[in-house]
C-alpha cells in the first residue's frame, strides 16, 4: 500500500521539533486513515529516521535533538507493537551494550531504537557489559553482530578483548561494531580494537549492519543492460562489493 | 625578548599581548603516576603524590603548566557518586546519585570545604604553591554549572529534562542551577584560595555538539555569565566539544581563554573572537596516541600558525588530558614546538 509521504515529513517534523505531541497524533491520524501498523513503523518512522540520519551527518540536527527523537519514535513503537498482526520479518539480531567501565548510555540507547526500527532484533544489555557477557549473548541469541560502545580512550581499549573471546567460542563470523567519540575522533581506533566497522552516529550504524551483513546479488538491468547489486537480506539496492570482479568470474 | 617565567608568559597571552613565545599546556594527569612509579588509582587519591608527579613532569618537559586537581569527576563524587577507577586511565562516574527528577528538586549543595573527596586537590594544590607559586601558573578546575546535574543523573536523563516543556522544566532546571553555581563557585574559589591561579570550567553538555544554538543562549549560556561572574581569579572555558557554532558569543562570557575542540577550525575561530579572548588548543589528543614525533611536529606548528604567536593563543589538546599511551617522545615535541617556532621565525628576520 502506498503510504502519503507527508505523514513521514510530519512526523519528522515533530522529531525535529520535539514535538511529541504533534508526532503522536501523526502516527494516530495515520492509523485511522487506513495506514496498517506495519506501514507506520516501515513508511513513515523508518522513512522519518532515515531522513533525521541524513540531516545528522550532515551537522545540521545536534545529539540532544537525536536522543529526544528517538524516544518520540520509542513511544510510537509502545503504541504500535501490540497492533502488529504477525511478528515483524526481522534482518538480523544485535547484542548492544557500553563496554564494561563505560556507563554512558545515550548513544547506545539511540542506536538500539534506530535499529529496532529498520528491522534487526535488538538484546540491549545495558552499561558497563564485560565483555565475555556479550559474547554469551551473542550465542544464547543466535546474534549476527555485537555492537559495542565507549566514550572514553581507556575504556575504548577494552573493546579488544571481544574478539578473541568470539573466536574462542567459535563465534568467528558474529561481526563486531563500536562506535563512540574516540572512535570518532581517531578513525583507525576501530581496527586496533579488533572491530569490523564503526560509525559516528546511529543512522550510520544502521547503514554498516546493513552493509556487515548483506548477502550482494548480482542481477541484470535489461533496460540499461548494466548490472546492479542487491542485498538479498534486505532488498535493498547497495554497491558493488569490493571484490565484485572475482565474485562474478 | 628575553625570557619569561611560564606565569610571566601565559598573563602576557591572555592579556592579548605578545610573549616571549606561544605557551603549552598539554594536558598532563596520569603520566605523573608513571613518574612516581605509582597506580593510578592511588596517585589520583593522594594529593601530596598529585603535586609530586606534576613537578616531576614540569622537571622532565619545561611547560608552562601544573594541574592541582586530579580529575573533574570528583565534582560529582562531592555529592554522593560512586566513581569507577582503572589503571590506564582516568575515573569516571560509577554509580549516579539522582535516579529521577523528584529526587533532583530536592538536591542541596555540599560544602566543599567538608568534603572528602575533595581533599586531595586541597593538598596538590598547596604542595604545588609551595614549589611554584609566581612561577608557573597552578590550574584548578571544576564541571560547569550547566553540566554538572548530567553528572548527577545521567545524560540521558539531563537530555530529557531539557526537553520538557517550559512549565515542566523550568523550576527543577533553576533549582538544579542555583544548587550547582552556588556549588561549582565556591569549590573554584576554594581552589584559588589554596593555590591555583585560573581555573578550567568544563562544560561538555553546553557545547554545539550536544545542544542547538538558542538552548546554548537560553539556558546555558546565562549561567556560565553569572559563574564566571562570581570566580575571583581568571576562567578558561572549556566546551568539551565543539564551540565553533557558539565562538561569537564567547568572548563576552568574561573568561580569560576557550579551549577549543579538535573539530573546531582553530583560524575560523580566531577570526571571529579577532583580540578579544585567548585561545587555547586543539589538538587531537586521541589521535596523537598513533603520531610520530614528526606528525607531532607538524599538527603543533600547524595550530601555531592557526592561533598565532602576538598574544591571545595557548597550544594545547582540546581539553581532556593527553591519553596514558602518547608516547613519551611526542610530548617532549608538543612541548618543544613553540621554542622551535620561535626560533625558526627568528632565524628568518634575523633576530635570532
Amino acid at each position: 500500500m502506498k503510504v502519503d509521504p507527508e505523514y513521514s515529513e510530519t512526523f519528522l517534523q515533530g522529531m525535529l521539533n520535539v514535538d511529541r505531541q504533534a508526532a503522536a497524533e501523526c502516527i494516530e491520524r495515520a492509523l485511522e486513515n487506513g495506514v496498517t501498523p506495519d506501514d507506520v513503523v516501515l513508511k513513515i518512522i523508518n522513512v522519518a529516521m532515515d531522513r533525521l540520519g541524513e540531516l545528522q551527518a550532515d551537522q545540521v540536527v545536534v545529539l540532544a535533538q537525536v536522543f529526544a527523537a528517538a524516544q518520540i519514535v520509542d513511544n510510537a513503537l509502545k503504541r504500535l507493537l501490540p497492533l502488529l498482526k504477525k511478528k515483524r520479518r526481522t534482518f538480523g539480531t544485535v547484542v548492544l551494550g557500553n563496554i564494561q567501565g563505560d556507563n554512558h548510555s545515550l548513544g547506545r540507547k539511540t542506536v538500539a531504537t534506530f535499529l529496532r526500527v529498520a528491522g534487526y532484533e535488538v538484546h540491549d544489555m545495558g552499561a558497563s557489559v564485560p565483555p565475555a557477557a556479550l559474547v554469551d549473548k551473542a550465542r544464547e541469541t543466535g546474534a549476527h553482530v555485537i555492537g559495542v560502545s565507549a566514550l572514553l580512550l581507556h575504556t575504548a581499549k577494552k573493546i579488544s578483548e571481544v574478539r578473541p573471546l568470539l573466536n574462542e567460542a567459535g563465534l568467528s563470523h558474529v561481526k563486531l561494531i563500536v562506535g563512540g567519540a574516540p572512535f570518532n575522533m581517531d578513525p583507525t581506533l576501530y581496527r586496533r580494537v579488533g572491530a569490523d566497522a564503526t560509525t559516528q552516529n546511529a543512522h550510520d550504524a544502521v547503514r554498516a549492519i546493513r552493509m556487515l551483513l548483506a548477502k550482494p546479488v548480482r542481477f541484470l538491468n535489461p533496460r540499461t543492460n548494466t548490472y546492479r547489486w542487491r542485498d538479498a537480506i534486505t532488498g535493498r539496492f547497495i554497491p558493488a562489493p569490493a571484490d565484485a570482479e572475482e565474485m562474478t568470474s | 625578548m628575553s625570557e619569561m617565567t611560564s606565569l610571566e608568559r601565559v598573563l602576557t597571552t591572555v592579556a592579548l599581548k605578545e610573549p616571549d613565545r606561544v605557551p603549552v599546556f598539554p594536558v598532563l594527569l596520569m603520566q605523573g603516576a608513571r613518574e612516581l612509579g605509582l597506580p593510578l588509582p592511588e596517585y589520583f587519591t593522594r594529593g601530596e603524590a598529585l603535586a609530586r608527579g606534576q613537578l616531576a613532569l614540569l622537571e622532565r618537559y619545561g611547560h608552562d603548566c601544573v594541574l592541582g586537581v586530579p580529575h573533574v569527576v570528583q565534582d560529582a563524587a562531592a555529592f554522593g557518586c560512586g566513581l569507577i577507577y582503572f589503571d590506564d586511565g582516568p575515573p569516571s562516574v560509577d554509580r549516579m546519585v539522582l535516579r529521577s527528577f523528584d529526587e533532583a528538586s530536592s538536591l542541596q549543595a555540599p560544602d566543599p570545604a567538608d568534603s572528602d573527596v575533595l581533599r586531595p586537590t586541597f593538598d596538590a594544590l598547596e604542595g604545588l604553591a609551595t614549589a611554584v607559586k609566581g612561577k608557573v601558573p597552578i590550574l584548578g578546575a571544576c564541571i560547569a554549572p550547566f553540566s554538572l546535574p548530567s553528572m548527577l543523573m545521567g545524560t540521558d536523563r539531563w537530555m530529557q529534562l531539557l526537553f520538557e516543556s517550559p512549565s515542566v522544566r523550568d523550576p527543577l532546571l533553576n533549582h538544579l542551577m542555583e544548587v550547582a553555581t552556588t556549588f561549582v563557585v565556591s569549590w573554584a574559589n576554594l581552589q584559588l584560595e589554596r593555590g591555583a591561579d585560573i581555573i578550567v570550567l568544563a562544560d561538555g553538555m553546553a557545547s554545539a555538539s550536544v545542544i542547538f544554538r538558542n538552548q546554548f543562549e537560553e539556558l546555558a549560556l546565562p549561567v556560565v555569565r553569572e559563574t564566571i561572574a562570581a570566580i575571583q581569579g581568571p576562567v578558561v572555558y572549556e566546551g568539551v566539544g565543539s564551540l565553533q557554532p557558539f565562538i561569537d558569543l564567547l568572548p563576552d562570557t568574561g573568561a580569560a581563554a576557550i579551549i577549543l575542540d579538535c573539530h573546531d577550525d582553530l583560524a575560523a575561530c580566531k577570526e571571529a573572537v579577532g583580540d578579544r579572548v585567548t585561545l587555547v588548543g586543539n589538538l587531537n589528543n586521541v589521535a596523537m596516541v598513533t603520531w610520530t614525533v614528526e606528525e607531532m611536529r607538524r599538527q603543533a606548528e600547524s595550530a601555531i600558525q592557526a592561533g598565532g604567536d602576538r598574544g591571545g593563543y595557548i597550544l594545547s589538546a582540546q581539553g581532556p588530558e593527553i591519553p596514558w599511551d602518547v608516547p613519551d617522545e611526542v610530548i617532549q615535541a608538543m612541548v618543544l614546538a613553540p621554542r622551535v617556532y620561535r626560533a625558526r621565525k627568528g632565524t628568518e628576520t634575523g633576530n635570532g
